[in-house]
């Protein structure tokens, strides 16, 4: 099903200059489901509610969705100078967003910090730094951290 | 044709098996509406990310990517032509990371700017004085609407009021001491007796989609946040029950589907595990720890009534940005059919919790939106039966409880300025943060749309750094874009920020592995009827709106009568029958003004409009699907 293939010149002006009408008159924006019927059920990849469905990502996946937008955003905001002060204000907010109320609970959520830490470029100093201020002296918070930068480092 | 397409469906879902990391870029052809000029996205996995163009700005959206091709594919029978580029693992993360914070620092940016104009709400209310009244989300679960701030102790409730929540005060004063909660309480308030008021300080805060935006938690939300521990604080004395309308009703009375002793037992593991992590949170040093103890002790009571009555009681949780859709008779029709299919899914979202232990919050939140579709649709079926006084609320998710609720007495913050000067202040700073906004994000036809953010975004992955761009960069990025895809491509050069050049573009100039066509909903259903009953027959009954059986006539659309995709030299003709016809559907309607709201001349003149470009020999409407039974659906590509 390879193909290569580039449109040939008559028909790509063409179809150029009907999109750039059509482009400019309604741009990029799109419609989503957002006004029908479909959005009073799930459609996402794994709603299907059958626990075997080889066609979806697995739930574990998209469970796992804030553990992994926690590393994302532990990373960008260490590389951006970020203080270890407001960071938790950050946390909160990408668990408001997704339906997370009481993220310090999950070992998960400290375990994706310190995955997000060992992706910096920090020093050893300064990643026990972070460390430290974010556990701030609680000892299962700090394994759970020191766990997820081990598994990157 | 029809017979590859066919084909190419079926390989489509044997794709899904595959090993090595790749990455898909999307074109999806247009149809009237949005993006008739096409669409772009990129896709990873299970998330597939494209660029929205919505109130003047460009925003990165990041969606399920199931979810996408449903919306896209069958409700709006939008083929999608997927370019597999192939990439090393190392050239994968390195791609899926940067799109990944990309979004993050996108929705970052977009909460700072709902953050600064709450606090010109926040100021305005404060203004209002006693008129003044604030929405504050978990109120709701325990208090009524436009109750006042309790800044006083609060009496305590006589025994046996909510069990529930006086076994966690109890245990949160065994572990914490007898005055944990009076101590909160004068955190709270010390924390407004300190509280200042100025806005944030947009000008320092140049927005850039490469690089986290740093700024410190605004007034307002570091408000909501004190007065939301006076809340949760107020509750854990007074012990209100959780109000009914918190709850989510098919009917007055009833709630959700009996349970068994083994559920009930699971129910009350997990109750148990829940108050333990209450316990600790009531002693969290994170400023919004309050709005999180609401809702937390509003989910211990809908367990607590869950174990009491042997049915699932489960928080209402559709929030005020719920659509409500009038019920119209095609929507009636659809009930039974999406009920069944909320069922299923309610089904397995109950089976997920069930077999978990302790309190799993994310598969508990997944039980609550699975449960509340399913409810709600049982409501408006009930509804349907009756005068359907109201329609059926639809939000996309995740859905979780919010429970909003006025509140009054709002204390004045101990900051000396006048709100006046700092509400002056706020405005100001919510204006000049939009036009920050605007200047790097705002909509460009040709230097900035769906496909030109894309290939940007690339280049951002590629250069592995959050430098200026400069013609140094600019070079390393080509030669690391040709050594890890396989080429270069330009955002915006030779047409490229047309979705369908941009599309022949990859596949030229990238490794691309594999390309494949997925159908839209409708191309699909021809082509399965085809190889049924033949192609003559099902051409010619498929090809108008009256005969169709691919296609009902949706009442969003625009009014025609002829598709015209594979009209081929027919389509001028069948273009301008569709125009004779929309015109005339526009004259009934404007007739039927003043009786059906305008709809039949909004139908008609949109239906006239994307007629037009048939006349030219261009195709752009494809109609459109409210919703698509499972048994149609076939697995995404």
């Amino acid at each position: 099903m390879t193909s290569t293939s580039r449109p040939s010149a008559p028909h790509l002006y063409v179809g150029v200059a009907a999109a750039c009408l059509a482009l400019a008159s309604f741009g990029c924006s799109f419609s989503d489901s957002s006004k029908s019927i479909s959005d009073s059920v799930n459609h996402s990849s794994d709603s299907s509610g059958k626990s075997s469905d080889s066609s979806s990502s697995s739930s574990k996946d998209k469970q796992s969705a804030f553990a992994d937008d926690v590393v994302q955003y532990t990373q960008a905001y260490v590389q951006a100078g970020g203080s270890a002060q407001s960071f938790f204000d950050g946390v909160g907010d990408l668990a408001r967003k997704r339906g997370v109320s009481d993220w310090e609970a999950a070992d998960a959520t400290w375990i994706s910090i310190g995955r997000g830490l060992g992706m910096t470029h920090l020093s050893d100093a300064e990643l026990v730094a972070y460390e430290k201020a974010w556990a701030a002296g609680n000892s299962e918070r700090m394994a759970a951290i020191q766990r997820g930068v081990a598994k990157v480092r | 044709m029809r017979w590859a397409l066919l084909a190419l469906v079926l390989i489509s879902g044997s794709s899904l098996a595959r090993a090595e990391p790749s990455v898909d870029y999307l074109y999806i052809r247009a149809n009237e509406g949005g993006s008739s000029g096409g669409h772009a996205a990129i896709r990873f996995g299970e998330w597939t990310f494209d660029f929205q163009h919505a109130d003047g700005l460009l925003a990165m959206r990041r969606q399920d990517s199931g979810r996408f091709q449903y919306v896209y594919r069958m409700l709006e029978n939008r083929g999608i032509t997927l370019s597999r580029i192939e990439v090393t693992e190392d050239t994968y993360a390195r791609l899926r990371s940067t799109f990944q914070q990309r979004f993050l620092v996108q929705e970052r940016l977009d909460g700072i700017g709902k953050q600064v104009a709450e606090d010109v709400r926040v100021l305005e209310a404060l203004g209002a004085g006693q008129q003044g009244g604030l929405p504050l989300e978990g109120v709701g679960f325990f208090f009524a609407e436009g109750a006042t701030v309790p800044l006083e102790p609060v009496a305590r409730a006589p025994a046996g009021s909510e069990p529930a929540l006086r076994a966690l005060r109890d245990r949160i004063e065994a572990d914490r001491g007898p005055d944990a909660l009076a101590r909160r309480r004068e955190e709270a308030l010390a924390a407004l007796a300190k509280l200042r008021t100025a806005p944030m300080d947009v000008g320092a805060l140049a927005p850039d989609p490469r690089r986290w935006p740093l700024v410190e938690a605004t007034f307002s939300r570091r408000y909501e946040n004190a007065l939301s521990a006076l809340f949760a604080l107020a509750e854990l004395e007074a012990l209100h029950p959780l109000r009914d309308d918190a709850l989510a009703h098919a009917m007055p009375g009833d709630v959700g589907p009996a349970l068994d002793p083994g559920e009930v037992a699971r129910l009350r593991e997990a109750a148990a595990a829940l108050t333990g992590d209450l316990t600790r949170l009531s002693a969290s040093a994170r400023p919004d720890w309050g709005g999180a103890m609401l809702l937390g002790m509003a989910r211990l009571c809908a367990l607590d009534a869950s174990i009491a009555r042997g049915r699932l009681v489960l928080l209402d949780a559709y929030s005020t940005a719920a659509q409500t859709l009038p019920l119209t008779s095609r929507r009636r029709a659809l009930l039974p059919a999406l009920t069944r299919e909320a069922e299923a899914q309610l089904d397995g979202a109950r089976a997920r919790f069930l077999a978990g232990s302790g309190w799993d919050e994310a598969s508990f939140r997944e039980l609550e939106e699975a449960g509340n579709h399913w409810i709600e649709l049982r409501a408006a079926g009930a509804r349907a039966g009756s005068s359907g006084r109201r329609g059926l609320r639809v939000e996309p998710g995740p859905l979780w409880p919010h429970a909003a609720a006025r509140v009054e007495g709002l204390p004045a913050p101990g900051d000396p300025t006048p709100l006046a000067e700092r509400l002056a202040a706020a405005r100001t700073s919510a204006a000049r943060y939009r036009a920050a906004m605007e200047r790097v994000f705002g909509y460009d036809l040709l230097r900035r749309n769906c496909v030109t953010e894309i290939f940007r975004t690339l280049e951002i992955a590629l250069a592995g750094s959050d430098r200026a761009p400069d013609d140094d960069l600019a070079r390393f990025v080509r030669d690391e874009s040709a050594r890890r895809l396989g080429g270069y491509v330009h955002p915006t050069a030779s047409g490229n920020f047309v979705p369908f050049v941009s599309s022949a573009r990859v596949r030229a100039r990238y490794a691309v592995r594999e390309r494949e066509d997925l159908p839209g909903f409708r191309e699909q259903q021809v082509a399965e009827m085809e190889v049924r009953e033949g192609r003559l027959r099902v051409a010619l009954r498929e090809s108008n709106v009256v005969t169709a059986t691919a296609y009902r006539p949706d009442e969003q659309d625009g009014f025609f009568l002829f598709f015209t995709e594979d009209a081929g030299p027919l389509r001028p003709l069948l273009g301008a029958l569709n125009l004779v016809a929309a015109l005339g559907r526009s004259a009934v309607g404007l007739l039927a003004l003043p009786l059906d709201g305008g709809r039949g001349l909004r139908a008609g003149l949109e239906g006239a409009f994307w007629s037009l470009p048939e006349l030219a020999f261009q195709s752009v409407r494809k109609g459109t699907n409210e919703w698509v039974p499972p048994a149609l659906r076939p697995p995404p590509g």
